[in-house]
């Protein structure tokens, strides 16, 4: 093993936050929801249609839509009940249909169909399919390629299999907790995920935190040939397209994920639901998750059923003034309204973070013991380190870029945001094109270090779609343009004709 | 201070409602916004923000000041702290003016160039002298360009240029008076600080002598290398203060720009906090002390040693907190030294060749104009290969446009 953790260029090392999860703490689990939402339609795939009526029942495990000709996976019941309601959610990228199943209060789940005893005799497409059926295809950032359009990346061109215990953002979940009990399992589901691509050049990043969970992987899994790599905790590494460039030293390009250029980023849970699933049967319903953040009266680890309305799971855990986020606190979601808004596969943590609306006297000259910041203007850059202070103010007014150059130090893929945001606010979108504007992989740090407090990430996302609809009313156009061309021709020849007729 | 909170919290609703008070409501809102942090949260990722903000970044530079703020007082006496106050007053006016007419709110930017700008003075400028100048400077300099952010220019340097060629012999450093002497007006301590100002700022301020006879460590040396005869020559020598004198600021300059040690000791302080890019302030010291040793060893007498030329006139200054203005500066990395370079190099030239005895502020000026040239250069280079496939990219796809 490196002894030294590897690291990449940019990238920002986030201090011991405030509301942390400690280290050691154990797994709990969450009781049953009363109700579980069930979106059909996750992260990348399209949305599928549902195999069940309004007022039908469910068993969990059972699955509630599928659709083998659009890039999917199927989606699963995940508690016993009765489908209440099938109803129009709203979710971030727009609404789509969604499931209330009522549960009946049972703990059983139906198991995959699996015709082989042991997955390591099994064939790969037996193991693909049973991966397809138990749910497990749908994560990752382009999913799990099977022969069930499961990704949009073609099966056969996954060469290398890398495997994420980082956990360098700010609340994430941390992966010794989820690990440390479940090591066999992992070790099996490593050997299952090997088993599917032909033995990939495997690769396991290991948060350099963790180094005596690195020794023990190792000797899991050395007979394997598996590598393990520690992985210093510079957030983002946790994202495909930083770990794989960091790992196997490939660059993925602009626009594209890890698995475009044959490596597959899976992460811990991916591989535990893959042993779930092909040793046990058991479908995706369970997710770990991580309940970190100031927002809470005590942080935990909960194991708790995909479906499960946030909401629903967090309460009685809160403090006053709190703000529930979807994932990590850079880049995740709000949970702003809806007590609908459910835990899904792509699940990893509900991050609550106090709401500070204080006024502090002349604030913006404290000296900071415990402020977080990449410059080195506050007390807490000098003195012994302390747990830094996070809460969802903005701590300063939003004012025109001065340039200061923060934004184009920590980004990990080597853009300008600054520039970014300029060339967009003047809707030149085709020079943003120029600047790498499809670069941008969404990690949220240029915004964290703005010294202007530009939300510069929710702007690039803005551009990016504005490129997109431009591209979209483009091809529209050329699309009429040639139409009418045809329609043209089509007069002409038919003239033509009436001519030589008449003729 | 809860009592002042809420009289503010209190007050804001008739400046928001008050038929003439609402247009100055950018001034309440300057002034709410200073005294008490706004209770603004994240409504998107992500979540959690860094701490430092714009007044605390720009207050940074200010405080680095401090050192060669204090010296100028004791170098010059108490009317240097007047002079700073009334370019905050007039400097501090137009800024809010101007967002008033904007309907935006007051930027921090003039937290720096109030402080700045007095101190490229000399002590014995006028004050009406000085509040033309930052008037000058924010509103040519930075306002009629769109304001903080999109100015090319430093405008501190705008001011200072205006004032230097507009009143030449009110500010360029008058007076052939021997150096005001702490030790010998005020047997040292307490000197400046027990003054309003110093003999020396009076004399100044009357005789108004021509610029090129008085005794800066830059002008000195010009007397020096210039002289015609042997005898003129050793009394030039006479009058060029030595190392010590330039590194510790008691000799004749500018306010602010005396004391190299005390500028340094600030400007380090910039750097270790990040506040200033280390490029900058290294490419343009290294540059200049490298370039006027290679021009002096060549037997160009008009171009002095490297110490002489790194410790006198604002070149220090310049390098340390002119230079690494981020608005007006390059915003990439590599753009920084090439920057510098362009700095350096024009500093000793202006000051070796041209009619002016000192350089540095044209030289910067000289230099923002080619910031972004050098940004342009910078991502061409950097993002040609990527474009390149980029290109090919959009040439096979359906929606591909003439690139």
């Amino acid at each position: 093993m490196a002894v030294r953790a590897r690291t990449f260029p940019g990238g920002y090392v986030f201090k011991q936050l405030k509301g942390e999860i400690e280290s050691g703490l154990g797994v709990a689990e969450a009781p049953l929801p009363s109700r579980a939402i069930v979106p059909l339609q996750e992260s990348f795939g399209a949305e599928v249609p549902a195999l069940v009526a309004e007022g039908g029942t469910v068993a969990a495990g059972q699955i509630v839509g599928r659709d083998d000709e659009s890039v999917s996976t199927p989606i699963h019941a995940p508690v016993s009940g009765r489908v209440t309601r099938i109803f129009k959610l709203e979710t971030p990228n727009g609404e789509v249909t969604a499931l209330e199943i009522k549960s009946d209060g049972s703990t059983n789940w139906q198991p995959v169909e699996r015709k082989y005893s042991d997955p390591l005799n099994a064939t790969p497409e037996q193991l693909a399919e049973t991966l397809y059926l138990a749910g497990v295809t749908a994560l990752g950032g382009k999913g799990i390629p099977t022969r069930f359009n499961s990704s949009p990346v073609a099966p056969d061109s996954v060469d290398a299999l890398v495997v994420s215990a980082v956990h360098s953002e700010p609340y994430s979940l941390p992966n010794g907790a989820v690990l440390e009990p479940n090591l066999d399992a992992f070790a099996s589901g490593v050997r299952i995920l090997q088993r599917l691509f032909g033995g990939p050049r495997t690769i396991i990043g290991v948060d350099a935190r963790d180094a005596a969970l690195a020794q023990k992987l190792e000797s899991t899994l050395s007979a394997d040939g598996v590598d393990v790599a520690l992985v210093a905790p510079k957030y983002p590494a946790e994202h495909d397209e930083v770990l794989t460039e960091v790992l196997l030293g490939r660059m993925v390009p602009d626009e594209q994920t890890g698995l475009d250029v044959g490596a597959l980023v899976v992460d811990v849970q991916t591989v535990l639901a893959a042993h779930a699933a092909c040793v046990e049967g058991k479908p995706l319903i369970e997710r770990f998750l991580a309940l970190g953040g100031t927002g809470y009266t005590e942080q935990a680890i909960v194991k708790a059923r995909v479906g499960t309305p946030a909401k629903e799971l967090v309460t009685g855990r809160l403090v006053e003034q709190s703000l529930l986020i979807h994932n990590g606190a850079l880049a995740g979601e709000p949970i702003l309204n809806g007590d609908d808004w459910p835990v899904t596969r792509a699940t990893w943590g509900v991050t609550a973070l106090y709401e500070d609306t204080s006024r502090p006297f002349m604030g913006w000259m404290a000296p900071g013991f415990d402020f977080d910041s990449t410059s080195r203007v506050f007390a807490s850059s000098y003195f012994p380190p302390k747990a830094r202070r996070a809460d969802t103010n903005l701590s300063g007014e939003l004012r025109p870029c001065i340039q200061c150059g923060y934004c184009a130090e920590v980004c990990p893929r080597d853009l300008l945001p600054f520039q970014l945001d300029r060339v967009l606010s003047i809707d030149e979108l085709d020079e943003a094109e120029e600047l790498r504007l499809f670069g941008c992989i969404e990690c949220g740090l240029c915004s964290y270090v703005c010294v202007s407090k530009i939300p510069l990430m929710t702007n690039i996302i803005a551009g990016k779609r504005r490129v997109h609809e431009e591209h979209e009313a483009e091809r529209a156009e050329l699309a009429k343009k040639q139409a009418e061309e045809a329609a043209r021709q089509a007069a002409e020849a038919q003239g033509d004709k009436q001519e030589g007729n008449a003729a | 201070m809860k009592f002042l909170l809420k009289m503010i919290e209190r007050r804001r609703a008739k400046w928001e409602q008050g038929r003439l008070l609402k247009h100055w409501l950018p001034l309440f809102d300057a002034i709410d916004a200073f005294l008490f942090r706004r209770a603004e949260n994240a409504r998107r990722a992500p979540f959690v923000r860094d701490r430092v903000d714009i007044k605390r970044y720009m207050m940074m530079v200010v405080i680095a000041l401090m050192p060669a703020t204090i010296a100028a007082v004791y170098f010059w006496g108490w009317r240097c702290l007047l002079l700073i106050v009334i370019s905050y007053a007039f400097g501090g006016a137009a800024e809010v003016l101007f967002s008033v007419i904007r309907k935006e709110e007051v930027n921090e930017g003039f937290l720096v160039t109030g402080i700045l700008f007095p101190l490229t003075l000399p002590a014995a400028t006028p004050w009406w002298v000085v509040a033309l100048g930052v008037v000058f400077g924010v509103v040519i300099g930075k306002e009629i360009f769109g304001g903080t952010g999109k100015n090319f220019f430093n405008p501190a340097l705008v001011a200072r240029v205006f004032v230097y060629i507009t009143f030449p012999s009110l500010t360029a450093g008058t007076g052939d008076q021997n150096v005001w002497d702490p030790n010998a007006a005020n047997d040292g301590w307490p000197g400046g600080f027990a003054q309003w100002s110093s003999a020396a700022v009076e004399a100044d301020a009357e005789t108004e002598v021509d610029a090129a006879s008085s005794a800066t460590p830059l002008n000195a040396y010009r007397k020096w290398a210039t002289a015609e005869d042997e005898a003129a020559r050793e009394q030039a020598l006479a009058e060029r203060p030595s190392t010590t004198a330039m590194l510790l600021g008691n000799v004749r300059g500018s306010m602010g720009e005396t004391s190299a040690l005390l500028l340094v000791l600030g400007g380090v302080m910039l750097l270790v906090w990040r506040v200033a890019s280390w490029r900058i302030v290294l490419s343009t010291l290294v540059t200049a002390a490298a370039f006027s040793g290679i021009m002096n060893a060549a037997g160009l007498e008009k171009f002095a040693p490297p110490v002489t030329t790194l410790l006198s006139g604002g070149l220090m200054l310049g390098a340390f907190f002119m230079a690494t203005d981020p608005v007006s500066a390059p915003g990439t990395r590599q753009a920084h030294w090439a920057y510098g370079i362009i700095i350096g190099l024009m500093t000793v030239f202006i000051r070796g060749i041209s009619g002016f005895p000192e350089g540095v502020m044209f030289a910067i000026l000289f230099a923002n104009v080619f910031a972004s040239l050098l940004d342009y250069v910078v991502i061409q280079v950097r993002y040609r290969k990527r474009k390149a496939r980029r290109l090919l990219v959009r040439q096979n796809t359906p929606h591909g446009r003439a690139a």
